[in-house]
């Protein structure tokens, strides 16, 4: 790891009506862009604002490296935060929104005239810098916030859900150039989202969260490809992982879902139960050696352009309606009876209990 | 198929009548509540600038036929008249200006926390039931102990005024600084502002719309208030009681000059003050 720009130990923050963060234990690296994900409620957004010092935390330590802490006067100085709707000042012009910062620091004109103009350049902000943030759009309203958040050269920008607002046909531009930006930049970025795909694509590291807890701490391929617990694999990617229930043989040949007999080696030393997970597009319709098998029958076929999203039920299985969903080229209808093939080797085991990866 | 477009037809028609006839009964109302404010107007500045024995005419007289400025020439030779308005004046601008920032920082603290809000609320509410005047005569002697009863300057009466308007500013600048969303505020602590920076900088530039209402507000309730100035200004006198001095003598034309003089320095302000406080109504969605 490169050198870390901030760390923080066993950090806690407990609200009266639920929710918070609990011995959170994080090292942010210097120059990287680190997602946040979980779904609403499992304390990113906390655990952002207790970074940006909005928050003061039950216990547990925030430390710039150099040792300044989250209630120092200087910690202020060193981050930086776009929120979610942006928080530009709307009887400011944009100008005046990227040099307040500066105003506030008593930089001499001069000085902030270049400033401005250099931040607003590299955050691609192409207008007139005495327009207001009302006449904007939503594309350009972040890019001020940026370049406001830019503007007195922090170590680290936080970011809050900030493509959120924005809508979708513009979120996949504004991410590229997003990222695009923190590379130029240097800077070290901190994302909150709730978006899997967009974490996957910005993301150097993701923590994935949940609970007031990180789950899961790594590259987005380490994620997707070895995701730690059973929320995990189920949380990133899209479809989401099928997860099926199943009862390891007693000859520890193979396991069983509902009756189901899958020739399906169980992970060593397990007896009992096993979830099994299983992506989507792991699942296909062309029969290979060594692979398992699946009778199903189709009940519904979402057409997405190259691939199709199809939804179908085990066949022979002793439950009714245990789902499974792939991710295939082919064309399909409801109704069909088909079978799908899967590799044993890019099967996820998860234990039953804790959901913890075996 | 002839038939159900015939049925859209019929069912659109009878659409756009029903708007028209919306629109009409709109315009009908629009203008019966103009004229219910502008009559009393018309007929108080054409009192002022025609003879009595027009105004008591019968059948009445409603256009004026004599102009005369006697009126208004009468009541400029009052030697009180100067004293009073300029007392007005005074007691107007400086106590909606009192009560403007007292009821801003209010406001704010209602705003902005908890109990700020619960104990505001209680103490805007609690003044406000209290009938006032029911307080005027212990106030008339405290004032008169602290020495500053029926003062030239009438600064007890503009303490009073204050007192008055603090409630109407707090309750019309709550609303501006609770749209104000705590994300601003938050991004210019980041930023580096102080506390004090950040209601100097950011809430009160968003929330001037609000400020120049209340302003006007304060001032308008003052120029206005009668009964404390009649019982705390006996000798110096402001308008209001002037102006009641002329109506039980029975001289309506000069008392009908001296209304549309007083009229004339609300109707400046709301003039002047017309821009901000059109911004105000249309701006509130601050995000």
């Amino acid at each position: 790891m490169a050198s870390k720009v901030l760390s923080i130990e066993k950090l806690t923050r407990r609200f009266p009506s639920g929710g918070g963060v609990s011995e959170i234990s994080l090292e942010v690296a210097r120059g990287e862009f680190l997602v946040l994900l979980g779904p609403s409620g499992c304390g990113k957004s906390t655990l952002l604002r207790l970074i940006a010092g909005l928050d003061r935390p039950d216990g547990g330590t925030i430390e710039m490296d150099g040792g300044a802490s989250v209630t120092d006067p200087v910690y202020r100085d060193r981050v930086a935060m776009v929120f979610q709707n942006f928080a530009l000042y709307p009887h400011m012009s944009v100008f005046q929104n990227i040099a307040f910062p500066l105003k506030l620091r008593k930089v001499p004109r001069s000085e902030i005239g270049r400033r401005v103009a250099e931040s607003a350049r590299k955050a691609g902000l192409n207008l007139d810098l005495s327009r207001y943030p009302r006449e904007l759009s939503g594309g350009e309203r972040q890019r001020v916030a940026l370049a406001r958040a830019l503007v007195r050269e922090p170590d680290i920008i936080l970011m809050d859900e900030a493509l959120g607002s924005l809508d979708e046909q513009l979120r996949a531009g504004v991410r590229r150039e997003l990222k695009e930006f923190q590379r130029r930049t240097e800077r070290t970025f901190i994302y909150v989202s709730h978006d899997q795909l967009e974490a996957l694509s910005l993301a150097d590291r993701m923590a994935v969260m949940r609970e007031g807890q990180i789950q899961q701490l790594g590259t987005p391929k380490e994620i997707y490809d070895h995701p730690a617990s059973s929320f995990v694999g189920r949380f990133v990617g899209e479809p989401s992982m099928n997860l099926l229930r199943a009862e390891v043989d007693r000859d520890r040949l193979g396991v069983s879902i509902a009756g189901v007999r899958l020739a399906l080696k169980p992970p060593e030393n397990l007896s009992g139960a096993v979830i099994i997970g299983i992506r989507p597009r792991d699942l296909t319709l062309k029969p290979c050696e060594g692979w398992c098998a699946i009778d199903v029958e189709v009940e519904s076929v979402e057409y997405t352009g190259a691939t199709s999203v199809v939804r179908a039920s085990m066949a022979g299985s002793e439950m009714t309606g245990i789902e499974v969903v792939a991710q295939v080229a082919e064309r399909i209808a409801p109704g069909e009876n088909r079978r799908f093939y899967f590799d044993p080797a890019r099967v996820h085991n998860f234990e039953p209990e804790t959901g913890k990866r075996i | 198929m002839g038939a159900a477009a015939n049925g859209a037809g019929m069912s659109a028609l009878t659409q756009r009548r029903t708007r028209a006839a919306l629109e009409a009964a709109r315009w009908i109302l629009s203008a019966l509540a103009i004229i219910a404010a502008l009559v009393p107007l018309y007929l108080l500045v054409k009192q002022s600038i025609t003879p009595e024995l027009e105004t008591f005419a019968w059948p009445p007289k409603w256009y004026p036929h004599h102009l005369t400025p006697a009126h208004f020439e009468t009541i400029f030779a009052v030697g009180e008249l100067r004293g009073a308005l300029i007392r007005s004046i005074g007691v107007g601008v400086g106590s909606a200006a009192a009560a403007t920032i007292l009821g801003a920082m209010l406001a704010y603290a209602m705003a902005r926390g908890p109990s700020g809000r619960k104990i505001g609320f209680a103490a805007v509410s609690g003044t406000r039931l209290l009938p006032m005047i029911s307080v005027a005569i212990p106030l008339g002697i405290a004032l008169a102990m602290l020495d500053l009863y029926d003062q030239p300057s009438a600064i007890g009466l503009a303490i009073v005024h204050c007192a008055i308007a603090v409630p109407t500013a707090a309750l019309t600048l709550y609303a501006a600084f609770a749209a104000i969303a705590p994300e601003i505020e938050e991004a210019a602590w980041l930023d580096g502002a102080s506390p004090l920076r950040i209601f100097l900088s950011v809430d009160l530039p968003m929330a001037r719309g609000a400020i120049a209402a209340a302003f006007v507000l304060c001032f308008i309730l003052s120029w206005d208030e009668f009964g404390f100035a009649l019982l705390l200004q006996q000798t110096n006198r402001t308008l209001p009681p002037l102006l009641y001095y002329y109506t039980t003598f029975g001289n309506v034309g000069p008392a009908s000059a001296l209304a549309v003089l007083m009229m004339i320095p609300a109707v400046i302000v709301v003039i002047a003050l017309g821009p901000v406080l059109r911004g105000s109504t249309l701006a509130t969605g601050t995000r």
